[in-house]
């Protein structure tokens, strides 16, 4: 067998395609289960037997207990599977609600070719909770160039009759399924299936080998046949979820696949036969004679046996499991090799896909498509960011992205409630001064005002002070109406100006770089904290600074401002010369401070928040260096924050919670990395702090690199990552490795063994 | 696509790069470009994301 994984632990199955009938009515000459090289059909019952669907549903229960699992997919298959009968499918059904709908969610399904498929079948189906998918390779012309009934007859028009049965009662239709041949016209096709109004449509390569390839015109043919449907979809809007489609542009993002033919997601799929054994892919059956065998049956053998089994294990490994050629290949994260039945070749499957020239042409089409005008993150700062740090240019990405999700707010506030003088104002100041706006938009609260305006919580006519603050440092001349609460209006990143104390909108006026509102003293400008050439906002007037966890300060006096600045400049020092590799990131992505109300004394309080980039609101602490703590820790969620902006990292709909050793309540899966990404900067801070600060500096290094580290493994082992969110927590692990076999003195390993071990307890771990 | 020492250098999000992109043309963008911008951080539009199963579909 093939590289795969053999060592990992088992990975639970979570498809399931059940053969409800050996046999079908139609005879396709395309078909992989009757006209190639495995021939096992032939030997198989027609119908599962009462006894077998019994217990499939209980193999089924035992596994879904067994490994915890929330939701499976079922697929009624053939041959085909209406040759059941009513009875017989609401047979199997009704066993698998019965046996297994206590512990997860079944998500049921049937793939038919329609032929049978009448009312009585569609009220069976509504009643069991059945959706139904239908192949039809699309117009006359090109499903009758293989779908025929034995005699010849053509099988369109029935199919047509099923789809419309299906587009009457839409919550059963699932969609259509689709088998290229490259001798049809991709446009017709495409605009047949179209047409039919399906949810989805799935287009399938047919299915070959290097050993028995299949019939093409020339090298890239049935990529250039792709190629023509993708631009038709993209160019109609994408009408219609095409899943082959979708799924090369979430691979393009670092997500998973949404279907087995490319992508590097692990299979987790099992076929049970009509007879019961277990089998590995259905599409196998075209590669040689027994090939999907396992030699396993439902009434011998657990599905844990199943999932142990080498050919399972083979189409597990990721990219590992690839062949050389594919392991070296630019698209291979998006392809993931193809179709596993696809890469066989005369006894091995250590090869590329028979469609690789294919699979290569359309992925770096539908890449070069989509990607243009997308902000990218190369790899190479994903990895600097996961380690832990992240220079200067990662967190130039990940603000320029920011820019633009700012960018797109306030175009959709003005589309929402649009003010016309101050959108004329930002509009002429973009024109002329775009540098100007970009500054300006630049204040973390911007985004934090344009969400809650877009949400109902906040008034748009906030986009007037925007506009005046652009107006201000470009020296445009403006006339705007602007928002004006506790006395003053606020123009971000510019200062305060009173306002008359009535409140509410107020005129002001721009001339020569100077704002004035009526009886208002001159403008009082944003404080500033600064250290060497660094400079940042310590901000405590913004109006939408209160976004934080915690109450922010009040407006400080000037001795209040100045013990800041004192404790910044020793902070920042300590930063530059201890902390060295997080200062080019903090330096381009750290532009604002908010001071936040101390609750208790000794507590340090700090925060961030996920719409305020840029800024970390914390309460002053009694030492420089937790200040610089703080910042460090704080900053980490920052550029965590923008990086899940731009890529999904983990599964948000994953409801588990998780231990976290730095909270006594569990987390979600997105709060644990949040968490635990913050904890390898305190790890590391700890880690240096040890030299200047033995007490407690020993004793916190040893706790939080052990229980970073686990934490870690908590999120490696969770299987609710992205692809890409494996990659970065990888390089999470990497960066902490070497730390775990620092020297530490046992005093301090006896504290932090004590202090982990208290948590645990009091966690009931 | 960016494509270094024979593997895909970068992975796209689906923020659209609106810097060079004027604020009056950024509401008639293409495609939707807009929304799928907003939908990465608006709470009402914001949807779960699944890892998704790699679906079994053979057509039969």
């Amino acid at each position: 067998m093939d590289r795969g994984g053999q060592g990992a632990p088992i990975l639970p199955f979570r498809q399931y395609v059940i053969k409800a009938h050996s046999r079908c009515d139609l005879s396709c000459d395309h078909c992989y289960v009757y006209e190639h090289a495995d021939q096992s059909w032939a030997r198989r019952p027609r119908t599962l037997a009462p006894e077998t669907v019994t217990r499939i549903g209980e193999r089924i229960a035992e596994h879904v207990l067994r490994h915890g699992l929330d939701e499976i997919h079922v697929v009624l298959h053939g041959g085909e599977p209406l040759l059941a009968g009513p009875a017989g499918l609401a047979r199997i059904a009704t066993e698998l609600r019965r046996l297994v709908d206590r512990s997860c969610l079944i998500d049921l399904r049937v793939h038919t070719n329609g032929m049978l498929l009448d009312d009585r079948f569609c009220d069976l189906f509504a009643d069991l909770g059945i959706k139904v998918g239908v192949s039809l390779d699309g117009d006359r012309a090109a499903n009758d160039r293989h779908r025929r009934y034995a005699d010849g007859r053509s099988s369109h028009a029935q199919a047509l009759r099923a789809i419309e049965r299906l587009r009457r009662r839409p919550e059963l239709y699932a969609g259509l399924l689709c088998t290229v041949d490259v001798d049809n016209d991709p446009a017709a096709v495409y605009e047949a299936l179209v047409a039919l109004d399906p949810p989805r449509i799935d287009f399938l390569l047919p299915h070959a080998t290097w050993d028995v390839p299949p019939p093409r015109s020339s090298p890239t043919a049935y990529g250039d046949w792709l190629i023509t449907a993708f631009d038709l979809w993209n160019a109609g809007g994408r009408p219609v979820d095409v899943r082959l489609f979708d799924s090369i542009i979430r691979t393009t993002r670092g997500q998973a696949s949404r279907t087995e033919a490319i992508g590097l997601q692990p299979s987790d799929l099992v076929v049970i036969e009509t007879d019961g054994s277990y089998e590995l892919v259905d599409s196998l059956k075209v590669a040689y004679e027994g090939a999907p065998a396992t030699g396993l049956n439902v009434m011998s053998d657990s599905l844990d046996d199943v999932a142990a089994h080498p050919g399972v294990r083979a189409r597990q490994g990721r990219a590992e499991s690839l062949s050389a050629q594919c392991r070296a290949c630019p698209v291979m994260s998006s392809c993931g090799g193809g179709l596993y039945t696809h890469r066989y070749r005369s006894g091995s499957f250590d090869n590329p896909s028979v469609f690789c020239a294919d699979l290569f042409k359309l992925i770096v089409h539908v890449r070069e498509v989509t990607m243009t005008r997308a902000h990218t993150l190369p790899y190479a700062s994903l990895d600097a960011l996961a380690g832990g740090t992240g220079g200067a240019r990662d967190v130039a990405l990940l603000a320029g992205s920011q820019s633009s999700l700012r960018r797109a707010l306030i175009t959709a506030v003005n589309e929402r409630a649009g003010d016309e003088a101050a959108w004329e104002v930002l509009t002429r100041v973009d024109a002329e001064h775009g540098d100007v706006l970009d500054a300006v938009l630049a204040h973390p609260y911007i985004r934090a005002w344009a969400v809650a305006c877009l949400t109902g919580e906040a008034s748009s006519a906030y986009l007037g002070n925007i506009a005046a603050a652009a107006a201000v440092r470009s020296g445009l001349d403006a006339r705007v109406e602007v928002e004006t609460a506790g006395g003053v209006a606020y123009l971000p990143t510019v200062g305060t100006l009173e306002a008359p104390p009535s409140g509410g909108r107020q005129t002001l006026v721009v001339l020569d770089g100077r704002p004035k509102m009526a009886g208002s003293a001159a403008l009082v400008p944003v404080r500033r904290l600064t250290s060497g050439g660094f400079s940042i906002l310590l901000e405590d007037r913004d109006p939408y600074r209160d976004c934080h966890q915690w109450q922010p300060a009040p407006p400080l006096s000037d001795a209040e401002a100045d013990r800041w600045q004192a404790a910044f400049d020793e902070a920042w020092r300590l930063i530059e010369k201890e902390y060295e590799p997080y200062a080019p990131g903090l330096r381009t992505g750290l532009t604002t401070v908010v001071p936040l109300i101390s609750t208790e004394p000794g507590r340090e309080i700090s925060s961030t928040a996920r719409h305020a980039f840029g800024a970390v609101a914390a309460a002053l602490p009694a030492e420089p260096a937790i200040l610089a703590l703080l910042l460090l820790h704080e900053f980490q969620h920052v550029k965590l924050g923008a990086l899940l902006d731009m890529l999904d990292l983990c599964d948000t709909d994953d409801r588990r919670l998780f231990y976290a050793p730095w909270r006594d309540d569990p987390r979600p899966l997105e709060a644990l990395l949040q968490g635990t990404y913050a904890h390898l900067a305190v790890t590391d801070y700890w880690r240096t702090r040890r030299h200047a600060e033995p007490h407690p500096a020993q004793a916190q290094f040893a706790r939080w690199r052990v229980q970073t580290a686990e934490a870690i493994e908590t999120l490696a082992r969770s299987q609710a990552l992205t692809p890409v969110g494996e990659r970065f927590v990888a390089h999470m692990r990497d960066a902490i490795t070497p730390w775990l076999g620092e020297e530490v003195p046992e005093a301090a390993l006896l504290a932090a063994a004590r202090a982990t071990s208290d948590h645990h307890a009091a966690f009931g771990r | 696509m960016n494509i270094a020492d024979g593997v895909s250098a970068e992975v796209a999000s689906e923020i659209s790069d609106l810097h060079d992109v004027r604020l009056t043309q950024i509401e008639t963008l293409r495609g939707g470009e807009l929304d799928a911008t907003l939908r990465r951080v608006l709470p009402f539009s914001a949807q779960g994301v699944r890892v998704p199963v790699a679906l079994f579909n053979s057509s039969i």
